[in-house]
């Protein structure tokens, strides 16, 4: 499955703030040289993934990184690049370290390019965007030589207060890349790094349908704009519901926002609402897959899992995890009917979609710091913790 | 006849009469300049990974001197975006750069030649293209933007003038028809009781260089103005600073 396919009218993960696009990616890509990753495309029912236990494949040092590991691993062409400070590139057969690269490490997307013999990588931080070579250029003398094509630099606005959003993962279209940089949303031709268009975009990452591309800001609603030319098509505005990440998929947008969950129509119309009083969220990407959204929200004592019609808002079950206490550094990833997360004090957890019993769990070293989504490609799943890139296979 | 000390003043007075006597040299500088304005746009018809010059606009003060006479390029492909370009892509920017040099660095030789008034003659002038292909790869350009101490980078600015001082004759004394060497050594001790002059002459090209540079789409053709008075600033020095044969 080539990347530059259409966008598929099939359900997709809400991309909206670091790894959600991992969580995308993690279910689709493909070991057979092709990815298709960066397409927005959250559930491939051909994946598989490891089901009922695991045994590590191989495992690949980085560098340690405060505060945890935010952006899931990314697959691509028998590539997978793990983001921590610093980007590393691994065979995903091998797990021979292809390159390291000391760039600025965020949620990261390949877009095949007309121009470059080799993808393009292109990463996130609050800021900038990078457009870097995917083989992480040439190595000369311990020094990596044209490993960053293009770079696009959005001004910092100045925060004294509030919060901070991490940065957020880019997404494609298949010929244009949609970041949001510093509450922009900006279009960018993928060989280039020009700026086809720009609008705002609030913080979180977007989410493209057909020729739409969606962005959730917090004050100024739910947001539709033309991919070509940048009009805005579609609106929610903010007195509906403040919308903190969307999910676009042929039939709706499922919708997260400041209390819960909403599904919205293309229309506009709002399909449902899921809005528990005992538990909340701030914010956080919904994983959707199978008619089901899968998110996590806090409650009083427990941090839970929860998995949502997405017919008509109605709960089908809630697990207590020990997950992240951030929604959204507990990433969802769904392949082949299990839901897998990153714990909160270490490792990865694999639940049933089903019912969200627990399969298995795989927890290595220091605890305390929080691991990366996974990204499943091939039978296997990789995630980022404990100082190491992990492929963890079937046992 | 060697005066014992030149000024600024003098050195464009002798600049304004030199181009007036070759008007045919400034029009081909300044359409060179539109040429290499009609390149940036057609690098930017491409989708190829371009840095934009920003000058004035970015923020950035800056001296922007090259000895030999340069027209500015407002958009380039940097040799790091090279690396794995598709063949078709990769010649397209070598041959748009190829372009770009050569005509950029007959103009401003051919300037010199009318300017000396001497005769066109190729190995000087293949002389001055060399240097000119050498500068472009060796020769930083100087910055004000006091990303070191300010002490360093006093230091540093007053070592880079006083090298360009030295060099201010070199393409001069090419187009003349030395060779490299005596050259550089002739230009070195012509420069000797003339530096302050030549100092100011450099800063104020340098500077009206960025000046220019920094409007956008006319930022080609700007520089090409400026660097037709830079080729006639070098004559004037030569000129005046001629020892009797």
């Amino acid at each position: 499955m080539l990347w530059g396919q259409q966008h598929s009218p099939q359900r997709r993960f809400c991309p909206c703030s670091v790894s959600a696009l991992r969580t995308l990616l993690a279910v689709i890509s493909r070991m057979n040289g092709a990815s298709t990753i960066g397409r927005g495309r959250g559930y491939n029912p051909d994946a598989t993934a490891p089901k009922d236990g695991v045994s590590i494949k191989w495992k690949q040092p980085v560098e340690g990184r405060y505060g945890g590991y935010r952006p899931s691993p990314l697959i691509a062409n028998g590539i997978v690049y793990g983001f921590s400070d610093g980007i590393v590139g691994v065979s995903a057969s091998t797990g021979k370290l292809r390159f390291r690269l000391n760039a600025p490490a965020g949620p990261g997307l390949i877009v095949p390019s007309s121009v470059y013999s080799v993808p393009t990588l292109a990463v996130a931080t609050q800021n900038t965007l990078y457009g870097l070579d995917a083989h992480g250029g040439v190595d000369i003398a311990g020094h990596r030589i044209g490993k960053r094509r293009w770079q696009l630099d959005r001004k910092s606005q100045t925060q004294l207060f509030g919060f901070r959003s991490p940065p957020t993962a880019p997404i494609t279209d298949g010929q244009t890349v949609f970041a949001t940089l510093s509450s922009t949303l900006f279009a960018v031709e993928p060989n280039s790094g020009r700026v086809r268009w720009q609008n705002y975009g609030g913080n979180y990452r977007p989410s493209v349908s057909g020729e739409t591309v969606y962005v959730a800001t917090f004050n100024r609603g739910l947001i539709g704009y033309d991919t070509e030319t940048s009009t805005r098509t579609f609106h929610v505005p903010p007195e509906t519901f403040r919308s903190t990440a969307v999910t676009a998929t042929a039939e709706q947008l499922v919708v997260s926002t400041d209390s819960g969950l909403a599904g919205v129509a293309h229309d506009e119309s709002i399909l449902w609402r899921y809005e528990p009083p005992e538990m909340d969220r701030d914010y956080g990407s919904v994983a959707v897959a199978e008619g089901t959204a899968y998110t996590v929200f806090r409650g009083e004592k427990d941090t839970y899992l929860v998995a949502v019609s997405v017919e008509d808002g109605t709960e089908r079950w809630r697990t207590t995890a020990p997950l992240w206490e951030d929604p959204p550094s507990s990433q969802p990833t769904i392949a082949d009917g299990v839901v897998y997360l990153p714990l909160s004090d270490g490792g990865t957890v694999a639940l049933d979609a089903g019912d969200g019993h627990t399969r298995w769990e795989f927890i290595r070293g220091e605890r305390g710091l929080p691991w990366s989504p996974a990204a499943i490609a091939d039978g296997t799943l990789y995630t980022l913790g404990n100082g190491h890139l992990y492929a963890l296979e079937e046992r | 006849m060697t005066e014992k000390s030149i000024s600024v003043r003098t050195l464009f007075s002798g600049t304004i009469e030199r181009l007036q006597s070759n008007p045919t040299a400034v029009v081909i500088v300044v359409s060179v300049g539109l040429l290499v304005g009609f390149l940036d746009w057609l690098v930017l018809q491409a989708p190829l990974p371009v840095t934009n010059f920003h000058g004035v606009k970015g923020g950035q003060v800056s001296i922007r001197f090259n000895p030999t006479v340069r027209i500015l390029s407002r958009h380039t492909v940097s040799p790091s975006s090279l690396l794995g370009m598709k063949l078709p892509w990769l010649m397209w920017v070598v041959w748009l750069n190829i372009v770009k040099t050569a005509t950029v660095a007959a103009a401003g030789g051919y300037a010199l030649t009318r300017f000396l008034d001497v005769p066109v003659a190729r190995a000087p002038l293949l002389r001055y293209m060399a240097l000119f292909v050498v500068l472009s790869i060796g020769l930083p350009r100087s910055t004000a933007s006091g990303t070191v101490g300010i002490f360093v980078f006093l230091v540093l600015l007053l070592v880079l003038i006083s090298v360009l001082v030295g060099l201010f004759a070199l393409p001069g004394l090419l187009i003349r028809g030395r060779s490299f060497g005596p050259a550089l050594k002739e230009s070195w001790r012509r420069s000797r009781g003339h530096g302050w002059s030549v100092a100011g002459c450099i800063v104020l090209i340098g500077a009206a260089n960025h000046l220019t540079g920094s409007i956008p789409v006319f930022g080609p053709v700007g520089t090409a103005c400026v660097g037709v008075v830079h080729a006639g600033v070098v004559a004037a020095f030569v000129r005046r600073t001629s020892q009797p044969m």
